[in-house]
């Protein structure tokens, strides 16, 4: 008997003995009664507490499912990569994302099949290989592959992800492929752009140190020999600064085009930058062989080069370092062709040179002479001494030649012919060119403050300063700082200087001669040009030089070519120094022929500023 | 100890004659009665100061007395017990709101905090408690190894007005504890709920304190009213059928909270205890089987290795929840625990708005929806 009617009998006062009285009859009755209605308030709530909470569920499993799926699906939508599920056989299951185009086969035809039956067994078994590789291990799997798609060729990543799942019991994988062809190109682009120079699309110096260091590599595995040469243009810098960078580009392209002709296959052409270019040429038999190639390479400046109607003549210089004789060590190779290059161009340019020990050797004294003086300019350990010019008409002093010394300097390059050769060679010379400029003018300006009159200073120039197109600025610049007027200064230059210019010298001489400053020939009579070919400068004076005045009263035709000389700068209209005159007969000789000025030990050695600050006094009381 | 239980009922009277002759400072009188106004049953009441003066008088309303096995309405429940060897005292205070439940939970603690409190049984009223509130406020000033058990006053299935017995007084808005001191005084606890969890986890949206707003941003009186259906016209009874787990995701256990009461207009719902914003509830519903199976549960925790066989009261005090939900088969739960408490154990109790009694860890905590049983007895 269940508990509760057994517990309902005993609290009517009920037994299963005896039928009961009306009452507890009643009583026991309207309990039930009320169990019944009970256990249908139960269930009602039961049920339904069950059918809201169910339903409730329900709604939250959709909303959430849709959220799963919005997200999952906006993810899809956002990657760009072909996403498909394969089993463990190769078997296409789902494409589920990604570009139909991008596909082997459109995507209808693609599902159920298997990867050998839509591609070469060969790439069909390297992606079975990784979707094995990728469940056994439970690990990501990549790969970059090239696979002729329906919209091409394309190149794509490949990535194979286990997914933990099994479709029909195989183990199923997410096969994740990019298309990366674009980037791949741009990739390939940049690593070209990185390794070659954009002028002339030769290979670069990053190529070249790579190439270099496989080559010297091979040279001592196989005991073979291989080239390293350097080639320089010659003057390619006049190139550039009087016809302009554009011309000077078509050169470059020019010359790196007939390079590439009369080079082999298996030799390799850089360019190193500049006019600057690289010869690596291997399985020689010795250097017999690379001189016969350096000449062969020389002859391509045989012919001018035509660009923008102009006829250029060009030459090179190349220098040659032996691999592996001369060195197993790329940087050292390099330094080693750079001094045998400018051997070559020492020798009269147009030229090889090999590399020698002799040569090693003095490039790294010049190197450190060079270091030096570098640091004297910056120093201030130059001095300036200052040689007297005088009228040969009345005695007067005209002028000071200002010339530069380096008394710190070891005894062997104390000269001024050493180290100003040695500025010219390394690219100082600009430097130290300004510094005696604003030296001068310090001096000068400082001189005329405290009403010590000498007349004007004569600053000699080089070749290279005289071709900066920024040196007259310069010149003005230091006039304005240093407050020195133009008709105070004169510009020595030599004869070869002007002769052989470019447009930038024309227009630097008019510059200088429209700020008042007077320019003087240095050196004249050692060019061998004629002064017609002057006539066209602004000039103001001639320099007769110092190998002429020697002469003078022992040597006739020394006599003849002065006396012409200052005949016909006069009839120019030039007035005429004459340079080093050290006896009483040059200058009566000097005087005779009507020569304007004189200077020279007979008046006065060049003397430290001091020394001028109380020779200028002196004349005075004389 | 000695002890006697009775009960009285309206028609019936005494089961059996008051015996005043246990009266002494170390007797402790536990009365449970009928919440509705009666005067024969008043009149009962107010007659046991007289006739045990010297005895400590502790009792509350309730939603039915347990006496035995059996369930009786418009009764009094009483038991009688002398203690040989335990010191007794008596803590009371009165609130008035239940912002005031955690310092009234201090008041109490404080004036029973004296050498050798062993054990402690409180009774509150049961609407204008915060019954969390309240135990926090004991356990601030009690060490765990102190046990608190007890239950909050009841109003039969009305949750109108509340009150307790202290002595002479009986009257609502009330707090009070016995202390038992001395080694020879020994306790028992175990407490159990067996409901089923119904349905989704739930956010809790909106909640100050015992107040529920919102879950998952739906008002929460709606969500009781959707489940409840026809059956929502009994609120804030029929709630008790939707009892509200929280849970607790350090240690899987959850708190279970039962109604107090509702507000339509704010659509909120009163719960015996805190309810924390931002924590997870799921709606409970009942199993009979496994409420009943509770009960025992409650009772198998009860019996301890250091039970003796002496003679023992067991007090039970069970959710009017329960009895809402099991109907005329909330005996059931009676007969189960009486089958497994000892032979030599009476047992006496009611059915309350919260049970109080120690957690798994030793801490005195809330419980709502359980069966309590708390086992005491002297060892001579």
């Amino acid at each position: 008997m269940h508990r509760l009617l057994k517990r309902q009998l005993r609290k009517t006062g009920l037994s299963l003995d005896h039928p009961p009285d009306k009452v507890q009859w009643k009583q026991f009755l309207e309990n039930i009664s009320q169990n019944y209605q009970q256990a249908d308030d139960d269930r009602y709530l039961l049920e339904r507490s069950l059918q809201i909470s169910s339903d409730e569920m329900q709604a939250l499993f959709r909303t959430q499912k849709a959220s799963t799926e919005g997200r999952f699906q906006a993810l899809l939508n956002a990657i760009p990569d072909l996403v498909f599920m394969l089993d463990e056989q190769g078997k296409y299951i789902e494409i589920i994302a990604g570009d139909e185009t991008d596909l082997f086969l459109p995507l209808s035809e693609l599902k159920n099949k298997y990867l050998h039956d839509i591609m070469p067994r060969s790439e069909a078994d390297t992606f079975l290989e990784m979707i094995s590789r990728a469940i056994k291990d439970n690990t990501l799997q990549l790969t970059k592959y090239q696979m002729q798609v329906q919209s091409g060729s394309r190149v794509f990543e490949g990535r194979v992800v286990p997914t933990g799942l099994k479709v029909h019991e195989y183990h199923t994988v997410l096969f994740l492929a990019r298309d990366i062809t674009e980037l791949d190109q741009t990739h390939e682009q940049l690593e070209h752009i990185a390794t070659h120079d954009a002028l002339t699309d030769l290979p670069n110096r990053v190529m070249m140190h790579e190439r270099l260091q496989q080559a010297i590599s091979r040279a001592v595995r196989h005991k073979s020999r291989a080239a390293l040469m350097l080639m320089d243009l010659d003057h390619f810098k006049n190139i550039n600064d009087s016809l302009g960078h554009s011309i000077g580009d078509s050169v470059l392209s020019e010359i790196s085009q007939r390079l590439q002709k009369v080079s082999r296959v298996e030799d390799s052409v850089f360019r190193l930058g500049g006019d600057e270019f690289i010869l690596l040429i291997e399985d020689l038999d010795g250097s017999e062989n690379a001189a016969r190639i350096a000449a062969h390479i020389l002859k391509i400046f045989k012919d001018p080069i035509r660009t923008n109607n102009m006829e250029l003549e060009v030459t090179g210089s190349i220098g040659i370092t032996m691999i592996p004789e001369d060195g197993e060590d790329s940087e050292s190779l390099l330094r080693q062709a750079d001094n045998a290059m400018y051997a070559a161009k020492e020798a009269g340019r147009n030229s090889y040179h090999f590399y020698t020990e002799e040569l090693g050797k003095r490039s790294h004294a010049l190197l450190s002479l060079e270091t030096r003086l570098r640091k004297a300019i910056l120093n201030n350990e130059l001095e300036l001494h200052y040689q007297p010019q005088f009228s040969l008409r009345n005695d007067e002093l005209i002028g000071l030649e200002a010339l530069v010394r380096w008394p710190n300097a070891d005894p062997q390059h104390r000269s001024p012919e050493v180290f100003i050769g040695i500025a010219e060679m390394s690219g100082l010379i600009e430097t130290l060119g300004s510094w005696v400029m604003r030296q001068a003018c310090l001096q000068g300006q400082d001189w005329l403050t405290r009403q010590l009159d000498f007349g004007r200073i004569a600053i000699n120039l080089s070749s290279r300063q005289l071709n900066n197109p920024g040196l007259a600025e310069e010149v003005k610049t230091i006039m304005e700082e240093t407050g020195m007027q133009g008709h105070r200064l004169e510009l020595e230059m030599t004869e070869t200087m002007v002769v052989h210019h470019g447009s930038t010298v024309q227009t630097n001489l008019e510059a200088f001669h429209s700020m008042g400053i007077q320019l003087a020939i240095d050196d004249f009579g050692t060019g061998h040009s004629s002064l017609i070919n002057l006539k066209r400068f602004p000039l103001n004076r001639l320099k007769i030089d110092r190998s002429f005045v020697d002469g003078l009263g022992e040597d006739a035709n020394d006599e003849v070519i002065t006396s012409a000389s200052i005949a016909l700068a006069r009839q120019l209209g030039y007035e005429v120094v004459a340079e080093g005159v050290e006896t009483e007969n040059q200058a009566d000789f000097l005087k005779q022929q009507n020569c304007d000025f004189a200077q020279g030990y007979l008046f006065a050695r060049p003397m430290p500023a001091e020394a001028v600050e109380k020779f200028i006094p002196a004349l005075k009381k004389n | 100890m000695k002890h006697s239980l009775h009960c009285y009922t309206e028609t019936q009277g005494w089961n059996k004659p008051l015996d005043s002759t246990l009266d002494s400072p170390n007797t402790l009188l536990i009365v449970f009665s009928s919440s509705r106004h009666s005067v024969t049953l008043r009149n009962e009441l107010e007659k046991l100061g007289s006739m045990y003066p010297q005895s400590i008088i502790m009792g509350c309303s309730s939603a039915g007395e347990i006496f035995d096995e059996d369930l009786l309405d418009d009764s009094i429940t009483l038991a009688v017990i002398r203690f040989d060897n335990t010191r007794l005292k008596l803590a009371q205070t009165t609130i008035e709101n239940p912002e005031q439940s955690s310092e009234a939970g201090k008041i109490i603690a404080n004036e029973l905090l004296e050498d050798g409190l062993s054990a402690m049984f409180t009774l509150t009223d049961g609407l204008l408690v915060n019954g969390s509130d309240y135990i926090s406020g004991l356990n601030r000033i009690l060490d765990e190894n102190i046990v608190i058990t007890g239950g909050m006053a009841a109003d039969g299935d009305r949750f109108e007005e509340t009150w307790l017995i202290c002595g002479n007084k009986i009257s609502p808005g009330m707090v009070a504890a016995v202390g038992f001191y001395g080694e020879r005084f020994h306790i028992a606890h175990g407490s159990r709920g067996g409901w089923d969890l119904l349905g989704h986890e739930r956010e809790v949206t909106r909640a100050e304190n015992n107040v529920l707003y919102s879950l998952d941003s739906q008002p929460a009186l709606d969500v009781y009213k959707k489940y409840l259906g026809e059956r929502a016209a009994g609120l804030p009874a029929t709630g008790l059928l939707f009892p509200l787990a929280i849970s607790n995701h350090e240690s899987d256990k959850a708190t279970v909270r039962t109604i107090l009461g509702i507000n339509e207009e704010k659509k909120s719902i009163t719960f015996a205890g805190n309810i924390p914003e931002g924590s997870y509830v799921k709606l409970m519903r009942a199993n009979f089987d496994r409420l009943i199976d509770g009960a025992a549960g409650a009772a198998e925790n009860l019996v301890t290795e250091d039970y003796d066989g002496s003679a023992a009261v067991c007090i039970a005090i069970s959710c009017v929840g329960r009895r809402l939900v099991l109907g005329p088969r909330i005996e059931e739960e009676l007969e189960a625990v009486r089958e497994v408490i000892p032979d030599n154990s009476q047992l006496l109790g009611y059915y309350s708005y919260g049970e109080i009694s120690p957690l798994g860890s030793g801490r005195c905590d809330l419980h709502n929806q359980t069966m309590t049983l708390t086992l005491f007895w002297e060892h001579d």
